[in-house]
């Protein structure tokens, strides 16, 4: 099992009017936190419920942990735990009496767990939903996917509202979750520095479709932001086939790479650059280049 | 096992995680054989992910300083002194390569990098 996929999409597609969702290939293994990334409006939250089948795909493939998200849905739906982006709990509902009412959909369900949960969360049990707070709210709906410890961790925008001490006791939750290697997250975030500290994987979704998608690390490894000086526009035609974009003038040029594989610095000044400079650029400034689309 | 990670420090987590652990080993802090925390635990403890444990385990493991038993985690290799040294020195190396770098980057010549380096060096061992 240790090298199964956790979610799968191939060729889905989604079109609405003005708006198009087009996932050619998305995976990632069980184990893993998987961090979507994008502005607002990209698709983050569309994908989500595709796979939760809350919006219905045109054409393609999905499977969750293994299994086609169709055909065994009620299966699947037993071993997944999905937060959504609004909070629709029953207004007049307490945490006590909707953990009771969530509780009878799953077999698996902990009640210990889930009082444990909302004590390390700090979820007053008799407080009206319409009571609470935003982040409490979403600190109740997270408290409610984890009780019954799901294998797949669907989680849209589950930081957004949050304190930062909150946040942190979050971080460490879905570090929790993966202590057994069967099971995984997927969480999207407009923060950056939540994916950038616990995610194994990162996808940056823009206008529908994933532009980029890669381990953490190699992401890290790969991106450079890049100086250089070039006196041909032969020299510069050259490099350009190293820069994802790139600004100058006066023969001086600023840009940013997704290849810095092997050795970018000797790569660029055998190609006729002089006085080149790298430095690494962290996960938000490669997701502020990629969306603009410039340096 | 303490170890601290720095989001200021320019240098990426895995490497900060590698340095710290290889520390440990080369100063005799941590002992042959002793067990590692699991990288899953251990990216729980930092708040970190467990690619960059993983990899910082890797890296480790590249270097001889700890090996892996399939199902059991991951222990301190029995390194002596000489490899210890090997290690600490091949660490000094990567650390100066990117600071050298740096300078040479930056315009400045070579015998001054030579006397600016002496000179702190000298300093450190009149202390």
């Amino acid at each position: 099992m240790m090298n199964s996929t956790a979610m799968e999409l191939n060729g889905v597609c989604k079109k609405y009017p003005g708006f198009t969702l087009e996932i050619d290939n998305f995976s990632f293994s069980q184990g893993a936190i998987m961090g979507l990334l994008g502005p607002n409006g990209a698709g983050k939250s569309t994908m989500i419920k595709a796979t939760m089948n809350l919006v219905r795909i045109d054409r393609g493939s999905i499977t969750l942990l293994g299994r086609d998200y169709l055909r065994e849905e009620i299966e699947i739906k037993k071993q997944v735990g999905y937060v959504p982006e609004e909070c629709n709990l029953y207004e007049e509902a307490a945490a006590g009496w909707l953990g009771q009412f969530v509780s009878k959909y799953y077999k698996d369900w902990d009640h210990c767990f889930y009082h444990a949960l909302l004590e390390k969360f700090g979820v007053d049990r008799n407080k009206k939903v319409k009571k609470l707070s935003k982040g409490g709210k979403m600190k109740l709906s997270l408290c409610l996917a984890l009780a019954h410890r799901p294998r797949l961790l669907l989680l849209d925008e589950p930081t957004s509202g949050l304190d930062p001490v909150v946040r942190h006791d979050f971080l460490k939750e879905l570090l929790e979750v993966i202590q057994d290697e069967s099971r995984s997250v997927l969480f999207s975030s407009h923060i950056v520095s939540d994916i950038e500290k616990v995610a194994d994987y990162v996808a940056f979704i823009k206008g529908g479709q994933i532009a980029l998608c890669d381990e953490k690390e190699n992401i890290l490894d790969r991106w450079r932001r890049v100086s250089f000086r070039a006196k041909d526009s032969g020299a510069l035609e050259r490099l350009k086939e190293y820069l994802a974009y790139y600004k100058g003038e006066d023969q001086n040029y600023q840009g940013v790479s997704g290849d810095c594989g092997g050795d970018l610095q000797k790569t660029l000044t055998s190609l006729g650059a002089e006085n080149v400079q790298l430095s690494p650029m962290s996960l938000e400034e490669i997701m502020i280049v990629i969306s603009r689309g410039e340096v | 096992m303490l170890i601290f990670l720095s989001p200021q420090n320019p240098i990426p987590f895995y490497q900060q995680i590698v340095e710290q652990i290889r520390n440990k080993i080369c100063s005799g802090e941590m002992e042959p054989h002793e067990a590692l925390p699991s990288i899953r635990q251990l990216a729980k403890e930092l708040t970190t992910s467990v690619i960059t444990t993983k990899r910082a385990y890797e890296e480790l493991e590249r270097e001889g300083l700890i090996y892996t038993r399939a199902g059991k985690g991951s222990f301190v290799s029995p390194v002596d002194k000489a490899a210890r040294r090997k290690a600490a020195l091949n660490a000094l190396e990567v650390r100066l390569r990117g600071i050298l770098e740096e300078a040479i980057a930056s315009g400045i010549e070579p015998d001054e990098v030579k006397d600016v380096f002496l000179y702190v060096l000298e300093e450190l061992r009149r202390q």
